[in-house]
């Protein structure tokens, strides 16, 4: 009987009109690797929140290694206890050192009347902690800045170590990794599995899960669904339990459009002075064309240029036919072709301010006469955009407030309010649950269908690409490597050219 | 939806927008209780009165911070706008065309400030730290130091008579609230400026164009201080190279009492800067009629404004 390291029983935890934590008991044994799944909202964060001090819990019980945690405590506090979180946008200080991140407050001292750092120890002590993770080829004397994400990923697990870490709850982590650097990931995640840590792994990649984990938790609606050993289940059934609803499938053939002979966008000699050179691509009248690609291959980056989002160094493009020159995200908006970024938080929504307001801010002018907005008219088409993606929420409520499925929808609205013919959608489902991304692609597909209108679809996630596209090209450092159509459209294939390298 | 329950206890009323109202309401309460003259409508409008100068300043401000801006140099403006225009005035002895070149020049300085901010992406603090000495010593050598005396009488009964019984500085703080009011929340070009404030690089990747709201800002607050510095100039009936000293931190002040956030842009209402202007009027006159002495209303004046942002710590954390 494998000891168990952690229990939660009873948790319940309530924020203004909503139970996040409906009675959640649910328990981890030492040295094991755990999935926790949910949708968007389903209340995984809460709990790991509660777990890691941020939120105090309103009722129920955390045993950690036996004994009961206090009532409320703080995150510096549970870091002692044994519980560490890595987020998916890390908290790291960015001007420090390696070695001063991992032992943050708790600096090895020497001359204690003085309390001085003891930088000999903590170099050598830092070492130790990467040598876990075999990472000793990070200087701990480099600032965690001039780091490669994987690395300052490392120095976060390396801080976990430093605290004697007994469950490692690790938010998304791979959602910015590229896919070799998510391999080696894993082969960690197994090291610490190895080491008696508890490693609670929350992600929305089936095929990772299937790959480390032992078992899988589902939550939904604040409440404990249910569990299922990874060794004899079947991704569908893990859906399944998720959602209860029918997944995302391929497109068939039958679906996927033939390209029609109008040339919506016509790129020529695109180049951004460093990776991108002389880059051709066409788009077609009432396509979906899907971008595929690693991290680094400069799919963004491209996007970013045709948008106005980013300077572009030489090339035309044409839009129908004219060539436009495009100075800014305003002049692209106004040649009807936008970009919704792969980053909501940073530069894609403004969180502070309402659902309606967001969806028209790329096009105040069609709810405004002279300058004056028609308030009613704003609610009025931000109510439909609501009812259409099923976003949960009011028209009135912050952006802030929502979960980042539920934002990923307002942001996806703003574009569609936007006007434009074309849409350049960067990884459009990021973060968010099966069941939604379905409802996504399929307005995706509803937009690219409307006369006169064409769709990219930038992704990381094969099966999305597979999801939604009518056409597929891949790119690698910046270069076309592979274009594929109609049934050459599989997750194989396209896999084989991503890995596939460029120039 | 979910219904939400009513529920009017202390902490509901001070986590809504009501706060400042409440403060305001007990500040007077205790006046009113503490000194007989206090609650006198003579009394009352004069506070309205004292309060006009930063009043139309923080109008201003305000939409600098919701952009997620700052401006130090009203004040400079406001002395040099009024010198300018008080030596037209005296130069011309037309105060409609005296009262045009202060304003100009408001809006012109208010530019120079935005466009270092907007354009050359010159960090807002430090631009108007420099214009703030920068304004100032070119009002000080305009007029070599000295007041500009001699003003036709036009000024002083435009900026202290009254329509209507209404004094007219009252006017004009009401007009300019209402103006400023009504383009914040029910124009694109408010909406614009807040979107700016709650995040830049949203609002441009969204086609608006940051740079000009920026500037547009800026001008505002350089307009706003100007007409500031006319209000003055009527009421001190001379143009003074010394005017408005410290007045950006009233100004500053006002605007986060009234629940604007100096650090995060997007947030902050022309009521709230009203009510936040009329609060430190009220301070200064109560205590003055109280007869504390001016080194204590400096506490009391750092006090209030703890306590303001205290309050609106208090806020965000009830949500």
């Amino acid at each position: 009987m494998p000891e168990k390291i952690l229990e939660f029983k009873n948790i319940k935890k309530e924020f203004p009109g909503v139970k996040a934590l409906d009675d959640v008991s649910m328990d981890f044994d030492k040295g094991e690797v755990v999935a926790l799944l949910g949708e968007n909202g389903a209340g995984k964060s809460t709990l790991m929140k509660v777990l890691s001090g941020a939120y105090t819990r309103d009722s129920g019980s955390v045993i950690l290694g036996g004994k009961e945690l206090p009532k409320q405590y703080t995150t510096l506090e549970a870091r002692h206890f044994g519980v560490a979180i890595i987020y998916q946008e890390l908290s790291l200080m960015m001007e420090m050192s390696v070695m001063e991140n991992v032992y943050i407050s708790h600096e090895p001292i020497k001359f204690a009347p003085a309390k001085l750092i003891d930088y000999k120890k903590m170099k050598e002590d830092t070492l130790v902690q990467l040598a876990k993770l075999n990472a000793q080829h990070i200087d701990p004397c480099k600032k965690v800045k001039e780091l490669t994400l994987p690395e300052k990923q490392m120095v976060e697990i390396a801080k976990a170590l430093a605290v004697d870490c007994k469950v490692l709850i690790m938010d998304e982590p791979t959602t910015s990794l590229t896919w070799e650097e998510s391999e080696k990931l894993f082969t960690i995640i197994d090291t610490l599995r190895k080491q008696g840590i508890t490693v609670i792994y929350i992600s929305h990649r089936m095929n990772e899960i299937f790959q480390i984990c032992d078992r899988a938790i589902v939550m939904r609606d604040g409440k404990y669904v249910g569990e299922i050993n990874i060794a004899d289940s079947t991704p569908d059934d893990l859906v399944q339990m998720m959602s209860g609803k029918v997944v995302d499938v391929d497109l068939t053939d039958k679906e996927r459009g033939a390209k029609t002979s109008n040339v919506i966008l016509e790129l020529e000699h695109i180049t951004d002075g460093g990776f991108i050179e002389d880059l051709n691509l066409k788009l077609y009248e009432g396509e979906v064309l899907g971008i595929g690609g690693l991290v680094g291959s400069k799919r963004t980056e491209l996007a970013r240029m045709i948008c106005g989002a980013d300077k572009l160094v030489g090339g035309t493009v044409k839009i129908k036919g004219k060539v436009c020159k495009i100075k800014d995200a305003k002049g692209a908006i106004l040649n009807k072709i936008g970009y919704l970024s792969e980053n909501r938080k940073e530069d894609g929504l403004s969180l502070g301010m309402s659902i309606e307001e967001n969806t028209v801010h790329c096009d105040m002018g069609a709810v405004s006469t002279g300058g004056i907005i028609n308030w009613k008219k704003v609610r009025g088409i931000s109510d439909e955009y609501i009812r259409k993606l099923k976003t949960k929420g009011i028209s009135a409520t912050k952006v802030m407030n929502l979960s980042g499925g539920n934002q990923q929808k307002v942001a996806i609205a703003k574009w569609l309010h936007a006007g434009c013919d074309i849409l350049i959608f960067d990884e459009p489902t990021r973060g968010i649950d099966v069941a939604a991304k379905a409802e996504i692609h399929q307005l995706i597909r509803d937009f690219a269908k409307e006369e006169g209108k064409a769709a990219i679809v930038i992704s990381s996630e094969v099966n999305e690409l597979t999801a939604v596209s009518d056409r597929v090209i891949i790119m690698s450092k910046g270069h076309i490597t592979g274009e594929l159509e109609g049934e050459d459209i599989m997750q194989n294939n396209i896999l084989k050219y991503v890995t596939t390298k460029g120039r | 939806m979910e219904k939400v329950k009513k529920n009017f206890s202390l902490k509901r009323i001070l986590s809504g927008g009501f706060g400042t109202v409440l403060m305001l309401i007990v500040l007077m309460l205790v006046f009113a209780v503490l000194s007989p003259t206090f609650f006198t409508s003579s009394n009352l409008t004069n506070v309205l009165i004292q309060s006009g100068t930063n009043a139309v300043i923080s109008v201003g401000m305000t939409y600098v911070i919701i952009s997620g801006n700052t401006d130090l140099s009203v004040g400079a403006i406001l002395a040099l706008s009024s010198c300018i225009g008080a030596t037209t005035m005296v130069q011309t002895d037309n105060v409609i065309l005296g009262v045009l070149c202060a304003l100009g020049a408001g809006i012109l300085l208010g530019a120079f400030n935005g466009f270092l901010i907007a354009y050359l992406k010159f960090q807002p603090f430090i631009v108007t730290l420099s214009t703030m000495w920068l304004f100032r010593g070119l009002a000080y050598l305009y007029t070599g130091g000295q007041a500009v005396t001699g003003l036709p009488e036009g000024i002083t009964s435009m900026a202290l008579g009254s329509i209507l019984f209404i004094p007219n500085i009252v006017w004009i703080i009401a007009i300019v609230y209402a103006i400023c009011y009504i383009v914040l929340n029910k124009t694109t070009m408010g909406r614009k400026v807040c979107a700016v404030g709650d995040n830049g690089e949203s609002a441009r990747l969204s086609g608006i164009g940051v740079k000009r709201v920026i500037l547009g800002t800026f001008i505002l607050s350089g307009f706003c201080s100007a007409l500031s510095g006319v209000i003055y100039m009527g009421r001190l009936n001379s143009g003074q190279p010394i005017a408005g000293q410290s007045y950006e931190m009233y100004a500053i002040a006002a605007a986060v009492i009234g629940g604007a956030s100096f650090t995060k842009g997007g947030i902050g209402s022309m009521g709230g800067t009203l009510v936040g202007a009329i609060f430190i009027a009220v301070l200064n006159n109560g205590l003055t009629i109280l007869n504390v002495n001016t080194y204590w209303q400096q506490v009391c004046m750092g006090i209030v404004v703890l306590l303001a942002v205290g309050l609106d710590r208090f806020r965000k954390s009830v949500k």
